[in-house]
């Protein structure tokens, strides 16, 4: 069985302020045959980077954190190391980390991308999504689906001769290339719409003559319900959408107070 | 009446999921048209998920569930 990267993330200990992600995918062994290294390659000691880049997917607004162990680029966060990600250490993504009080409220794409520090030689330029002269271009697309370069990452989409074609055009031009392993999971942080929640129950003493306010509250607490099912059923997109509603309902729950 | 069954509890709550997930649907759809909402389910629904949430997410190994069948046939009719 081929390698399968297990990126999970701590639902108990995640909120708007730090996200908890880590790797349980482990080493290969035979009772893990889809970890890293053995019959499925891919050696650790291969391994450069952790890229972990989180989309917001309302306004597209993209965070990297770099885990790596180069203590003289700070740009780059070493604590844990890239053994201990490896050995399925917690590696928190702090709002902090992006010069942010917190992450809003928002369906996110959450993806873990493992840097290999194999370099292949190419050429590769501005405004076209066709990387040519790559050697063994088949093989590398039979391993690998996601590539590195110049700090962008792009996603192999075809391999034709000795040309690999991309899924979008090129940013910055580069002779070489690193490949990465990449998986991705969808959250939802929704801090806001509960702190919506509690402060419109909370008030609901105050006018506990408003039938439209408990109307809305009950509404709004079924989609959240819904949401988190859905979440539960890995139907991100279901869930999103009640958690979209409850939003804009949750918005009104002002105008209600007495 | 009392029910002690597993399986039925089970049965029940994902049938729970499901009339909640349609209705839902429904919901969004009476919001998007203008339609009034009749809010009476809602309540009952949340009064329901409130009920059995507590139970499927308490730490007795074996669910005795009061109105079981009750709940079961109200979801059954929506």
């Amino acid at each position: 069985m081929a390698l399968k990267q297990k990126l999970i993330i701590d639902k108990e200990l995640t909120n708007s302020i730090k996200i908890i992600v880590r790797d349980e995918t482990g080493l290969y062994s035979p009772s893990n045959i889809t970890g890293y290294g053995g019959n499925n390659g891919n050696a650790i000691i291969n391994f450069e980077k952790y890229i972990f880049e989180l989309v917001n997917l309302e306004n597209n607004v993209k965070h990297r954190q770099i885990q790596s162990d180069d203590v003289t680029n700070i740009a780059e966060y070493t604590n844990p190391t890239i053994a201990r990600i490896i050995n399925k250490e917690n590696v928190i993504i702090s709002a902090t980390n992006f010069n942010l009080d917190n992450f809003v409220d928002s369906l996110y794409k959450l993806s873990m991308n493992v840097l290999l520090n194999t370099s292949y030689n190419c050429n590769a330029g501005i405004g076209t999504d066709v990387v040519t002269n790559v050697v063994n271009a088949a093989a590398i697309f039979a391993k690998y689906k996601y590539i590195f370069a110049e700090g962008q990452i792009y996603v192999i989409q075809d391999v034709i001769d000795n040309n690999i074609i991309l899924d979008r055009n090129i940013v910055t031009a580069f002779i070489s290339f690193k490949p990465l392993l990449s998986s991705y999971i969808y959250i939802i942080v929704s801090d806001e719409l509960n702190d919506s929640i509690s402060d419109g129950i909370a008030n609901l003493s105050k006018n506990c003559n408003n039938s439209k306010a408990v109307n809305l509250l009950s509404e709004i607490q079924l989609y959240y319900w819904g949401m988190q099912r859905s979440l539960e059923a890995n139907d991100t997109f279901q869930a999103f959408e009640y958690f979209k509603m409850a939003k804009s309902l949750a918005c009104t729950i002002h105008f209600n107070h007495g | 009446m009392v029910d002690s069954n597993n399986d039925h509890f089970n049965k029940v709550y994902d049938k729970l999921i499901s009339v909640v997930n349609s209705e839902l649907k429904n919901l969004i759809k009476f919001r998007n048209i203008g339609r009034t909402i009749d809010y009476t389910n809602i309540k009952i629904l949340n009064l329901y998920i409130r009920y059995l949430d507590y139970i499927k997410y308490s730490k007795y190994k074996y669910f005795t569930v009061v109105g079981l069948t009750d709940i079961s046939n109200y979801l059954n009719r929506l």
